[in-house]
């Protein structure tokens, strides 16, 4: 398949014109890890209401917004740390190293995967479609158009303060979003609400906690520090050390 | 008894809310007037003075002209919020965001020469008219003022950002430092990308324009415009504004950036950001010539060409004796000029194919109108019910006035003949046994009240729905015989009647096998600018057109309309 490189400047993102640097000699690492928990009552994923090609309405997509697993896990919480404008953060050389491995966001029985795709500035980014049936992937700053089996490769080198919805015209039930950061320290919480984030330059560092259906989360208890307005919240990072936030508990209400 | 009683309170409520309408309209209506009459009677005498005014202040800048033809639709700030705005659908582009639709650079920013295609051309398929009649340094400076607005729109956002992402203050953000970095941002989304060079494209031939099908189908184009591209592929979609679009019918031939093989190569590439018509970088290059070639198989040439907006000739022949017969001999010698009209809120197969031909012995001016429309709506007094209707705009000068019904400063004469005004069906016939209306200012009849202030009675008008007349409100009718109505209008929503002494129109209409044919007539000459547009043999005049269609439910600013075309009268 003919494959055209173009580049993508991100309309909504700011400016983010904190720096990674590769000048590692300084630096030493440390992890973050944690679960997300919800607290209370939710109501299962309900089908979602598809009329549009029979592949699809086979496929029976589930609505994706709020996915908890059988102890309480929530899925799909993004974590990443925020860097201002003027910020600088040294880069691991094993993410140095993948920041050329291209992450690939599929189209699979009508539902995006991943559900949120993280992208470093830069990146490059496959847009699969493994689906018999055609989709396109829009993500406002731009759309293109994925034939079935087939892929598209695009480049975004904007950040963007929050993660950008995603969605696709032709099947307006499927959902899902893209992370874009100037640096690789950003992670999705899986189906039993874990993440983890390796090999951050010790210290202070603030962290976004968010997810789609609140958007950032606030007030939640995050090791010694509780996350504000937008989501922010600030942890110390150790020296060869990895710093488990335990179970971050979720109120059901807020969904 | 109880149903009656019911009637009348509906009927009140509704006459209640009318005059509320109405009374707005009527301020409006009114201002206009004193506009017209305080500030500059002389120039009603001579509306060539008038226009010596305005062309006083030469209309150069980019602003001024952006002020007298776009801000009506685009609004002042180019937000896309101005006064004719609610009744457009598609609605006008908000410049400050961007999200054009017609763009040849990877990046999702126009090109000069992308803004000055759309200008050239307009974008049929929507109300934004082609502006052929400004000259290129015209054109280029509302280029450079559309520019202004997407760079004040673009400084705007990243401001905010740096306000709500990092907590800068109003003085920080008045640092050089700070606000270099804002003009570099500034800088980047105003500045077109790389465009992808087009193959030479040949003449399209049967196998080329076969294995452009099996492109489209896949591809997913089929997705949204359906297996024969008719636009049937799929449910409802919304733009980025979240408003309703539909993918396109290729068949009408209607196509908003120019259908030639290159810049339809680039749409197809780009696909147009803020719709969901998505862009296609993983297609071979010659795959995208078949799929052009398939995509143009659809519609004529004809059909494409036709689809665009023109400016035409309309001649008014000279001729010894006049005839305002529906078809009187002299109109099977008359060529009709075929004008295109686009409905304000856009629908499919909507443009009334209008037909104009015109005559004049010097003395009196005769237009007929034919045009098609399968349905006869000639009642308009029920609140549910909308009628089919006619008008001609017509102005006077050099500088054509905002072509949505003129401006405060450049009046505009309109002529109106409408289906219920003709049948003179009143709201008493429609609702036998109602109190026909209230009038809450005055019951007392005023001799010399003006007859534009509202809820005064005189004697020079009819004593009917008095506030709605007064401010001109269209579906309240007046019992002139003519059958056809003088309007004044300084701008959208200001639409007025001319005073019953100035009512000179006379018009009739008649609709038979699907088709309307009205016959208007008006003294060339007028007594006083009150009247209208004087018309003078050997002379032209700017004109321009409106139908309303019944069964679609129009009414008021919803209808189809023309860009100016020429009224040109034979000496
Ligand atoms: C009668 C209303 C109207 C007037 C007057 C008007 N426009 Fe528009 N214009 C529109 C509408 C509606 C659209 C959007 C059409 C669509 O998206 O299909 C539009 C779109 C545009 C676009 C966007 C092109 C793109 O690629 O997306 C430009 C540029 C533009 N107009 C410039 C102008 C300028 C300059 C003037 C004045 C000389 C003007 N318009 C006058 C209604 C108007
Ligand atoms: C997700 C739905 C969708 C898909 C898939 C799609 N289109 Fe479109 N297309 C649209 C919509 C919606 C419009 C109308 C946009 C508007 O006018 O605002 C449109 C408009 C167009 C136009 C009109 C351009 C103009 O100048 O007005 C062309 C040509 C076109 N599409 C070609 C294609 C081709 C070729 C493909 C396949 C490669 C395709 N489309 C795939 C939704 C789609």
């Amino acid at each position: 398949m003919y494959i055209k490189q173009f580049v993508i400047k991100s309309l909504l993102g700011l400016a983010l014109l904190g720096a990674v640097s590769e000048n590692v000699s300084s630096a030493d690492w440390g992890s973050l890890k944690g679960r997300f928990v919800v607290e209370g009552e939710l109501p299962q994923p309900s089908p979602l209401p598809v009329s549009k090609d029979q592949f699809c309405i086979d496929s029976h997509p589930l609505d994706e917004t709020i996915i908890v697993g059988e102890d309480g896990g929530l899925a799909n919480v993004v974590v990443f740390i925020r860097l201002g404008r003027r910020d600088k953060i040294d880069v691991h050389p094993d993410y140095a190293a993948k920041l050329s491995v291209p992450v690939v966001l599929d189209n699979v029985a009508c539902h995006f995967r991943p559900h949120v795709t993280l992208v470093r500035t830069g990146q490059p980014m496959t847009l699969k479609n493994s689906d018999p049936v055609g989709h396109n992937t829009n993500l406002g700053v731009f759309n293109q158009i994925i034939p079935s089996e087939g892929e598209s490769q695009t480049k975004i080198d904007r950040a963007a303060p929050l993660p950008i919805p995603v969605s696709c015209n032709i099947h307006p039930f499927m959902k899902g979003f893209v992370l874009v950061q100037d640096h690789p320290y950003m992670a999705a919480s899986d189906a039993d609400g874990t993440f983890e984030i390796e090999n951050i330059p010790a210290g202070k560092r603030v962290f976004t906690f968010w997810h789609e259906q609140p958007g950032p989360l606030k007030d939640l208890k995050v090791g010694e520090d509780t996350t504000d307005r937008r989501g922010q919240a600030e942890v110390t990072i150790k020296v060869g050390e990895t710093l488990d936030l335990g179970v971050i508990t979720i109120p059901a209400a807020i969904f | 008894m109880a149903v009656i009683r019911e009637r009348q309170v509906e009927k009140l409520a509704r006459t209640y809310v009318l005059n509320v309408y109405v009374l707005a309209m009527a301020i409006h209506g009114s201002l206009l007037c004193q506009e017209l009459s305080r500030g500059q009677p002389s120039d009603h005498k001579h509306p060539e003075h008038a226009l010596e005014q305005d062309s006083a202040l030469p209309i150069s800048s980019g602003k001024e002209l952006y002020g007298l033809h776009c801000a009506g639709c685009h609004g002042e700030r180019g937000d896309g919020l101005g006064i004719a705005a609610p009744y457009l659908f598609p609605k006008p582009r908000d410049f400050r965001a961007g999200r054009f639709r017609l763009v040849s650079s990877a990046n999702n920013v126009p090109t000069r020469d992308d803004l000055q295609a759309v200008l050239l051309r307009g974008m049929p398929g929507s109300s934004m008219p082609p502006w052929g009649q400004l000259s290129q340094t015209e054109r280029d400076a509302l280029v450079d003022e559309i520019m202004r607005f997407r760079q004040a729109g673009a400084r705007d956002t990243y401001v905010n950002q740096l306000k709500e992402y990092e907590d800068l203050t109003d003085e920080e953000i008045a640092e050089q430092e700070v606000q270099e970095e804002i003009d570099e941002y500034v800088q980047e989304f105003t500045t077109p990308g790389e465009s992808t060079v087009v193959p030479k494209i040949g003449p399209p031939t049967s196998e080329s324009i076969a294995h452009g099908k099996e492109v489209y189908v896949k591809y997913g184009c089929i997705s949204c415009h359906g297996p024969t591209g008719r636009g049937d592929g799929v449910q409802a979609m919304w733009d980025d504004e979240k408003m309703p679009t539909s993918p396109r019918d290729f068949a009408l031939g209607i196509f908003k950036g120019s259908p030639e093989p290159a810049p339809l190569y680039r749409r197809i590439a780009y696909g147009m950001p803020g719709t969901p018509m998505p862009g296609s970088s993983s297609m071979s290059p010659e795959q995208m010539v078949d799929l052009v070639h398939y995509i143009r198989s659809l519609s004529t040439e004809a059909e494409r060409t036709q689809a665009v907006l023109t400016r035409q000739r309309i001649v008014s022949r000279a001729v010894n004796k006049l005839a305002d017969d529906f078809d009187a001999r002299i109109w099977s010698s008359v060529r009709p000029v075929a004008v295109r009209l686009t409905p304000l809120w856009w629908r499919n197969n909507a443009d009334p194919d209008l037909q104009i031909q015109a005559i004049h012995d010097g003395n009196t001016m005769v237009l007929r109108f034919t045009w098609q429309d399968e349905t006869l709506d000639e009642r308009a007094t029920k609140t549910e019910s909308f009628e089919d209707a006619v008008a001609v705009e017509l102005y006077q000068g050099d500088t054509e006035p905002f072509l949505g019904m003129g401006s405060l400063k450049q009046p505009v004469d309109v002529w109106f003949w409408d289906a219920d005004r003709q049948t003179h069906t009143t709201v008493e016939d429609q609702y036998p046994r109602v109190v026909d209306d209230i009038y809450p200012f005055s019951e007392e009849r005023v001799e010399t009240a003006d007859y534009h202030r509202p809820g005064t009675l005189t004697n020079n008008q009819p004593d009917l729905s008095l506030p709605a007349l007064a401010s001109g409100n269209q579906i309240v009718p007046i019992r002139t015989r003519t059958g056809g109505t003088d309007l004044a209008a300084g701008g959208p929503g200001s639409v007025t009647f001319h005073l019953p002494k100035s009512q000179i129109v006379t018009a009739k209409g008649r609709w038979r096998d699907g088709r309307w044919t009205v016959v208007m007539r008006r003294p060339m000459a007028v007594e006083s600018p009150e009247e209208g547009v004087s018309l003078v043999a050997g002379e032209k005049v700017s004109i321009a057109f409106a139908v309303w269609n019944g069964i679609h439910q129009d009414r008021d600013g919803q209808k189809s309309f023309s860009v100016w075309q020429d009224l040109e009268i034979e000496p």
